[in-house]
């Protein structure tokens, strides 16, 4: 059988997408690949694809908790009752049973901190492993997001897993990230498989408010034009929650908010909802979106700048998956970056700070206490947790942590000195990551030359007016607002419970109910 | 003021400046320590324990600091507060607003996670047949829980009729429950669940129907649960489906993990002193664990610790102090009781 009859008998697509045929090719012949891949273009389909027909297991680590699931359900939901996944919310119960399933057909996703855990891998190491895929690669670059001493371990656990092939896959990788990524993971003799961060079909126009007011008059205007289903992105959970009650009161839609401080089951709900086409938009912090595979995303509006320009492709990225027109709108006014900058500010410790932290720790090493978790120890050090777990990031890497013991010996002004260099070197590393996003919207130039030239492309000639900066306005895109009239439910007094309940469990259509 | 401050007035009032603020956090979030379990009992306020379980610490400071600031609450040293005469005033007024609806037992029914459990089965069991009936065999879960996930699916998998059938008899099981409530509460029950193009709708979707408050709204939901689950727990014969989504394995979930090992030890008939050797921790931490089970467990299996007769005469001297402080408690007995057996003897005591 050759690729594209596979294609369709297993997986109901008539064709691959640029990129999927090439990159399943190396993986199939059992080269390390780095494949960069633009947001939506089909990344999943080039592990999956091969997980069905390689010799052995398929590992996938997953750096997102939620993204995770998300992709998982989706996956399962489609009928691969082969994918399965290990993360840090399952009961010991529920994990066990995992590894008792787990076998050459599997296709298993890992969160990050479950690669510190030796028996685990020892059990995954019993059984044969054909590949180890690191998905949304990013982030385990040291310019990625976050800090995770978990991927340190990432080249060691391949290792232990006896040497299976490694795919590693991202949408946003600049050329340092590209090497950086390949050095983690120590990638033997790579094929890099490089496509254009590119996505001609999603439009892109930036609006810079002088108030806050007019900044609002102006989404309003918008969401006139502006087609749905449509995401909102708001810097703070607050936020979304005003946003929300606007569009409410201004009849664009049915909106709902969405951030990671609500409970898993509403976070759930509104997802649904929004998948169902049950909601227009969406009002959301960055807590979602990774996951969300909704293919006829709209319209992606930014109320704000965000942090760097990789978030905002990745982000803007979730609109047109389908590949058909959309548009990626920025709102801002210039107090917008104020936010990004406190809290990148925030991240970082005051040097009279870090010394404090040193110094505690110094003594918890004397007193010879075993390390407390990350919660406790935050409270101990009196800091924010990730800012806790950044350091402890650090102090690993310089072997004054290991496990739960302190090194205190290790803890000098040289150590001191080392750390203060290194955060404020990260520091203004993110500050000019921020202002990259800043420039990317504040220049005349045409803003996709400018996320092109970021992830070191060039513009191809030939796509005009492809956003504001280059003359195109919204109205060039979308002619009318289109609100969505599927899926609309009557309010439940309308017809009452009994009746709701009776469509929902029995269905219109065979009911012979009392 | 919201729902919350009215419930956070109404336990700090109850527990009346005999619990620091922490105390009176734990009773709120139903933190399962034998030392909270057993202030709900003191406190009386059983009920309302437990009713917001996810509120965070900072939530709860800044509310209580703001009431402060608004002259409702007065603090005393070391974290101890007491309603002001005009934070009793606001209470009283809040309770004209504010009702812990008819059916709601927090201490029993949300403490010990078996509401959560049963919500978590029913709905997505409920799930399942909805999308058998419009022939949707896939489905992206409403909940993402892998236990719960398979405990459906053994259901489904054990249904003795056609889902179709099956359908049917949920429909009347469920009719046949919600018929006795108001409609308001039905309404509310029913929006809660998915079915295909039927997403479910958050508290904060359903607030309209109660006062605008979401968690006000979350509590006449998770009123209309714990119904249910006292009703088909009553009458299984007439609830053939509903009854089952309570059932727990024997001692699962309801006590945690380690407390659970304790009580393995403790059934295979070994001593305090032993289980703390076999499992290398402290007296302390094995004697909460015996708290937690005792208050739990209805085998008694600590009756070799404290009998019958020592337990009565503690609880009558708690009764006769009238205070909560069990050191009050201890002083009155002249100290022939340890604190280990005033708790016990507490914690034994059945619901009021
Ligand atoms: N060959 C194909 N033909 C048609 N549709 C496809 C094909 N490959 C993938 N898709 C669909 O494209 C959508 C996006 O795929 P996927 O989620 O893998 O994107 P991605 O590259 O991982 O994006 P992101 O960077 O945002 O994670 C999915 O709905 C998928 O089913
Ligand atoms: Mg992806
Ligand atoms: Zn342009």
């Amino acid at each position: 059988m050759n690729l594209e009859q596979i294609l369709q008998e297993k997986f109901g697509h008539t064709e691959f997408r640029t990129g999927q045929k090439e990159i399943i090719q190396s993986v199939l012949e059992k080269r390390n690949v780095l494949a960069v891949l633009p947001t939506g273009a089909g990344k999943t389909l080039c592990y999956h694809f091969p997980s069905r027909l390689i010799d052995g297991m398929t590992i996938v680590v997953s750096p997102l908790l939620s993204l995770m699931e998300d992709q998982v359900h989706q996956l399962r939901a489609k009928g691969d009752k082969n994918v399965l996944q290990l993360n840090g919310m399952l009961t010991f119960e529920e994990r066990k049973h995992v590894l008792n399933e787990i076998n050459a057909d599997t296709m298993l996703f890992l969160s990050p901190e479950m690669l510190a855990n030796r028996k685990l891998l020892q059990r995954l190491a019993s059984i044969k492993n054909g590949l180890f895929v690191v998905d949304e690669a990013h982030c385990i670059s040291q310019w990625g997001h976050e800090f995770r001493t978990d991927y340190l371990r990432l080249k060691e656990v391949i290792k232990f897993l006896g040497n299976p092939s490694c795919l590693a896959l991202t949408a946003t990788a600049t050329n340092k990230v590209e090497k950086d990524i390949i050095g983690q993971l120590e990638m033997d003799d790579p094929v890099i498989h490089r496509y254009s961060v590119n996505r001609e079909h999603i439009k892109f126009f930036v609006h810079k408010a002088e108030t806050k007011q007019l900044k609002l008059e102006y989404l309003k205007n918008c969401l006139k034009t502006l087609e749905k289903p449509a995401i909102i992105y708001a810097p703070t959970r607050s936020d979304t929650i005003s946003l929300s009650r606007y569009i409410e009161s201004l009849n664009a839609g049915l909106t709902a908010y969405y951030h990671g401080g609500m409970s898993k089951e509403d976070r759930l709900l509104v997802q649904h909802q929004f998948l169902n086409n049950e909601l227009d938009i969406i009002c959301a912090t960055s807590a979602f979106g990774m996951g969300i595979n909704k293919p006829d995303i709209r319209t992606v509006i930014h109320m704000h700048l965000p942090p760097s320009a990789e978030q905002f492709v990745q982000e803007a990225g979730r609109a047109g998956r389908d590949e058909a027109e959309s548009a990626a709108v920025i709102i801002y006014t210039d107090e917008d970056k104020y936010i990004p900058l406190s809290f990148i500010d925030l991240e970082f410790p005051e040097e009279q700070e870090l010394k404090v932290w040193l110094r505690t720790l110094k003594q918890l090493g004397q007193n010879n206490v075993s390390l407390p978790g990350d919660g406790e120890m935050s409270k101990i050090l009196q800091a924010e947790e990730p800012q806790w777990k950044m350091l402890k990031f650090y102090l690993e890497k310089e072997n004054i942590i290991s496990g739960p013991v302190i090194n205190e010996r290790g803890i000098s002004e040289q150590l001191f000195n080392k750390l203060n260099r290194q955060f404020s070197y990260r520091k203004l590393e993110k500050e000019r990551k921020f202002e990259d996003m800043e420039s990317l919207v504040q220049g005349k130039t045409c803003i996709r030359a400018g996320i092109l030239r970021y992830f070191d492309e060039e513009k191809e000639a030939g796509i005009e007016k492809c956003c504001s900066a280059c003359g195109l306005s919204i109205n060039d895109v979308f002619s009318g607002n289109k609100n969505m009239q599927e899926n609309r439910r009557l309010p439940i007094e309308q017809n009452g419970w009994k009746e709701e309940l009776a469509q929902m469990l029995i269905g219109p259509k065979r009911r012979t109910i009392r | 003021m919201s729902c919350l401050e009215w419930i956070i007035l109404t336990l700090i009032n109850r527990v009346n400046g005999q619990r620091t603020s922490g105390g009176v956090y734990h009773l709120l979030t139903g933190k399962r320590s034998a030392q909270t379990i057993q202030d709900a009992r003191l406190f009386d306020c059983y009920k309302i324990a437990g009713s917001v379980k996810n509120l965070s610490r900072e939530r709860f400071e800044d509310s209580v600091s703001l009431m402060l600031k608004k002259g409702f609450l007065s603090e005393s040293e070391g974290n101890y507060y007491l309603l002001t005469s005009k934070g009793k005033e606001v209470l009283q007024t809040l309770d004209k607003k504010y009702k812990l609806p008819a059916y709601f037992n927090g201490g029993k029914y949300e403490w010990s996670g078996l509401a959560p459990v049963y919500w978590e089965r029913f709905s997505l069991f409920f799930q399942t047949l909805a999308s058998f009936a419009v022939n949707e065999k896939q489905f992206i879960p409403v909940s993402y829980r892998l236990d719960t996930q398979r405990w459906v699916k053994q259901r489904i998998r054990e249904l003795q009729q056609p889902a179709a059938t099956a359908s049917e008899q949920l429909y009347n099981e469920l009719v046949e429950f919600l018929h006795q409530l108001p409609e308001r509460e039905a309404e509310l029950f029913v929006s809660r669940l998915t079915a295909p193009g039927h997403t479910g709708r958050t508290f904060d979707q359903l607030s309209y129907m109660y006062a605008g408050d979401p968690l006000y709204t979350k509590l006449f939901f998770q009123s209309v649960l714990h119904l249910l689950i006292k009703n088909t727990g009553e009458n299984p014969g007439k609830y053939p489906f509903l009854h089952t989504f309570a059932e727990i394995k024997k001692g699962k979930q309801i006590l945690t993990a380690s407390a659970e090992e304790t009580n393995k030890l403790l059934k295979k008939g070994k001593t305090l002193e032993e289980i703390m050797g076999i499992r290398g921790l402290k007296r302390s931490t094995i004697e909460d664990h015996i708290i937690e089970i005792a208050i739990y467990d209805k085998e008694n299996i600590s009756n070799h610790l404290i009998n019958e007769e020592e337990a009565s005469v503690i609880l009558r001297a708690a009764e006769e102090t009238g205070s909560k402080r069990l050191k009050q408690i201890k002083d009155k007995l002249g100290g022939k009781y340890s604190y280990f057996q005033i708790r016990l003897a507490l914690a034994r005591q059945r619901e009021r």
